[in-house]
């Protein structure tokens, strides 16, 4: 057995010796023949990997390029969505005075105040005068009853003066005679109405109605002349504004004149 | 005329324009599945964490895994295609931080035609361990618990051979019938050693069926083999031939080593009758495809007479058993993947599955179950048999030593076609088996009083340490091939130190500091 082992393997070397000389072999000089060719002895004539095959790849990463020219401009975008409301802005600054505005309307009268404690009883009192009273005149002279700080019996008689101005008459004052002295020291007021139709250029408009305010001295003389009826004592009280009585056209009143003496 | 002429400046169109290849400028690569295959990046590669992907005709990308940095600056990006891999065109895909994706390279994926081991890692490192295994193995053999070697034998002692008795049944067989005597004679010529030994162990089991079957089984091997040799010239080659008939062999095998061997005995003779044996590579697919067919009938002999004596008895058989199957059937499957290594071009017939490993595996558990109940029922026929045993000396010889030592060589240097890398491969591997002739007299380590051998978990946990070495090279940035050399030449140190070890408890064992 063991021989026979033997032989078998002297017959195996003594083919591959054979195989090997019988195998034409190129020239060894050139780079291209130093494959596994000469290793016939081992590896008979097929030789491994003489198929190009399972190549390794090999990649360099080069150095960073330069920065390439800009690009073309791309395409506008679409629009955009609604942004943000912006925080406010910083105050501006101060701006001119402005002219002074309207005068605002009267407030709604308050709230009656809630009654006081009851005070305790006065000394009696010296017999009061009478209050005031009013009456009406038509434009031209004549005489009213005042009555209350005027005696009944006693009628007070009033005029009214006028002046032209070149191109209408208008009211200068009034004079009121026989003013008891029971009136001393209260307002005389004369209350105007206008007519339908008025002067133009004038500071009242058809229908106002204009009041102005006398105070009597506390000794009324016996014809007492009204004439210094100026802004600071007319009012056209439907405008809510002051006029002097001598910028008034005696045509434009509706022909009535109220007269009234009150305590203020 | 007109059309002369359109086609005259097609021609010139043709022949001016410049094609897509061209333009495209890219590596056109052909690579097999199966295998490792390699992209190397030098430059940047660190710094800009480049990854490379091999992307399909369908967008599925496989990704390369990359190496550590190398001193040069390049980096190995690797990617293992399965034998399954689906065939065709792919590109490989650059892409790294700052860098736009680039297509670098077409490949085109083809079936394995040249199985290369040393580009399959895990096919490698499991062919190294089983080495290292086996080694081990056989280190510890030298055990002197291992050394006692006995079994009932029903065969014709060889003296029976030199004066036929014609009262004795076994000796007028082998006087009328051929096969039967020139087996006997054939064991007789091997002088005392473990293999002669083995070999009338695992004969006996024939015998006991039959001593008839017993001298037809190397016969059966002889036609055996003629039907693989007649498969190899069907197929043209033995790289196209399929497992099929060689896996019957090893069944053979396995139920009677000696036939085994008779078996690639006549394999090898038609081979190289017909000029199918060429060259050292082919002697090299003969010796292994012999080793295929007899280790693992021989190792499970090993294996389970050693757990008897490492192991329980209540749990030593079955155990044994079981290592022997999983050797045996591993011992098969590996054995076959060497040959594949050093063919030339295998084709799809040489795949072997895990399903090689269970069949011999199965194998072995059947033969060794109907050896066992024909030893019950040898001891309860009060059929004559006398018992054979054996004290083993030594495990190895010179010669099987030497015979590694070339083969080891041969092996490594086809692999790795380098003379000095494989020398040095072949004395790492070989030395083990150098080492079972030497007695370390001086050795006197009283740390081994405690220590037990056990074969099995010693060969272990050596097969295991050689394998995990690959893990500690596989991240260096190392193509697969550098690799594979670099565990080749690290591979043999577990084995080495372990027959060191068995070397210094042989000693131990000599002088009475270690029990057997």
């Amino acid at each position: 057995m063991k021989k026979f082992g033997l032989i078998l393997l002297v017959l195996t070397l003594s083919r591959v010796a054979v195989a090997y000389a019988a195998t034409p072999h190129a020239d060894t000089s050139s780079a291209s023949s130093l494959s596994a060719t000469n290793n016939n002895y081992f590896f008979g004539d097929g030789a491994a990997g003489t198929t190009a095959m399972n190549q390794v790849l090999a990649l360099l990463v080069g150095p960073k390029g330069d920065v390439g020219p800009a690009g073309i401009a791309g395409k506008d975008g679409l629009n955009g969505l609604n942004g943000i409301d912006g925080l406010p802005g910083a105050p501006g600054e101060v701006g001119a005075t402005g002219p002074q505005g309207p005068a605002g309307k009267n407030g709604i009268n308050g709230l009656n105040g809630v009654n006081g404690a009851q005070g305790p009883a006065g000394p009696a009192g010296a017999n009061g005068t009478g209050g005031g009273g009013g009456g009406n005149l038509t434009y031209g002279a004549g005489q009213i009853a005042i009555g209350t700080c005027q005696p009944t019996a006693d009628t007070v008689t009033v005029s009214i003066d006028r002046s032209f101005d070149g191109n209408e008459f208008r009211f200068f004052g009034f004079n009121f005679t026989n003013i008891s002295t029971s009136c001393g020291g209260k307002v005389l007021n004369v209350d105007i109405k206008m007519a339908s139709s008025v002067s133009s250029g004038k500071s009242y408009s058809p229908g106002d109605e204009l009041i102005c305010k006398y105070n009597l001295p506390s000794t009324p003389a016996a014809t007492t002349h009204v004439t210094d009826l100026t802004a600071a004592t007319c009012t056209n009280i439907t405008q809510n504004v002051p006029l002097r009585i001598d910028a008034v056209n005696t045509l434009d009143f509706t022909g009535n004149i109220g007269f009234e003496i009150t305590d203020t | 005329m007109k059309f002369k002429i359109i086609a005259a400046m097609a021609l010139l169109f043709a022949v001016l324009a410049p094609s897509a290849a061209l333009a495209t400028d890219i590596p056109i690569l052909t690579w097999e599945r199966g295998r490792i295959q390699e992209v190397v990046l030098g430059g940047g590669a660190v710094q800009n964490h480049w990854t490379v992907e091999l992307v399909a005709g369908d967008g599925s990308a496989q990704t390369f895994s990359a190496s550590g940095k190398s001193p040069a600056g390049y980096i190995v990006y690797s990617l293992n295609l399965p034998g399954n891999f689906p065939l065709g065109g792919y590109t490989i895909i650059t892409a790294g931080t700052g860098s736009p994706t680039t297509t670098v390279a077409a490949v085109h994926v083809v079936a394995m035609a040249h199985y290369d081991v040393t580009q399959v890692p895990r096919d490698l490192t499991w062919i190294i361990a089983m080495i290292a295994f086996l080694t081990a193995s056989i280190s510890a053999f030298r055990a002197r618990k291992y050394a006692a070697l006995e079994f009932l034998s029903t065969q014709i002692a060889p003296s029976g051979l030199e004066v036929y008795d014609i009262t004795n049944e076994k000796s007028r067989l082998a006087q009328s019938f051929k096969p039967y005597e020139l087996r006997i004679k054939a064991i007789a010529s091997l002088r005392p050693s473990l293999l002669r030994f083995l070999l009338l162990r695992d004969g006996e089991l024939a015998h006991r069926i039959s001593p008839m079957l017993y001298g037809v089984m190397p016969v059966v091997g002889v036609i055996a083999s003629f039907i693989a040799c007649v498969e190899v010239n069907k197929a043209g080659t033995l790289a196209s031939t399929g497992l099929a008939i060689f896996t019957a062999i090893a069944l053979l095998g396995i139920f009677d080593a000696f036939s085994g061997i008779i078996a690639t005995a006549a394999f090898w003779l038609v081979q190289l009758v017909i000029g199918n044996v060429t060259s050292f590579r082919d002697l090299m697919v003969m010796l292994l495809t012999g080793i295929c067919w007899v280790a693992p009938g021989l190792f499970t002999l090993i294996y389970r007479d050693a757990a008897a004596r490492d192991l329980k008895k209540s749990f030593s058989k079955i155990t044994g058993l079981l290592e022997a199957a999983i050797v045996g059937g591993l011992i098969f499957y590996f054995g076959q993947k060497v040959i594949n290594s050093l063919l030339i071009k295998i084709t799809a017939a040489r795949s072997i599955s895990w399903v090689a490993i269970l069949i011999v595996a199965l194998a072995i558990i059947f033969r060794a179950w109907v050896d066992d109940e024909s030893t019950k029922q040898l001891l309860k026929s009060g059929k004559e048999y006398q018992l054979e045993k054996i004290e083993v000396a030594r495990v190895s010889s010179p010669q099987t030593s030497l015979a590694l030592f070339a083969g080891f060589f041969a092996v490594s240097y086809i692999w790795t076609q380098s003379a000095a890398k494989s020398l040095i491969f072949a004395i790492l591997f070989a030395a083990p088996y150098f080492l079972l002739f030497i007695s370390l007299t001086e050795v006197n380590v009283k740390a081994l009083i405690k220590l037990r051998r056990n074969i099995f978990l010693e060969a272990l946990l050596s097969g295991a340490i050689t394998m995990s070495i690959y893990q500690v090279i596989a991240h260096e940035p190392m193509l697969s091939t550098q690799k594979s050399q670099v565990y080749l030449l690290c591979a043999g140190i577990p084995g080495l130190l372990h027959a060191i070890y068995s070397a210094m408890c042989d000693s131990a064992e000599r002088q009475g500091i270690m029990e057997p």
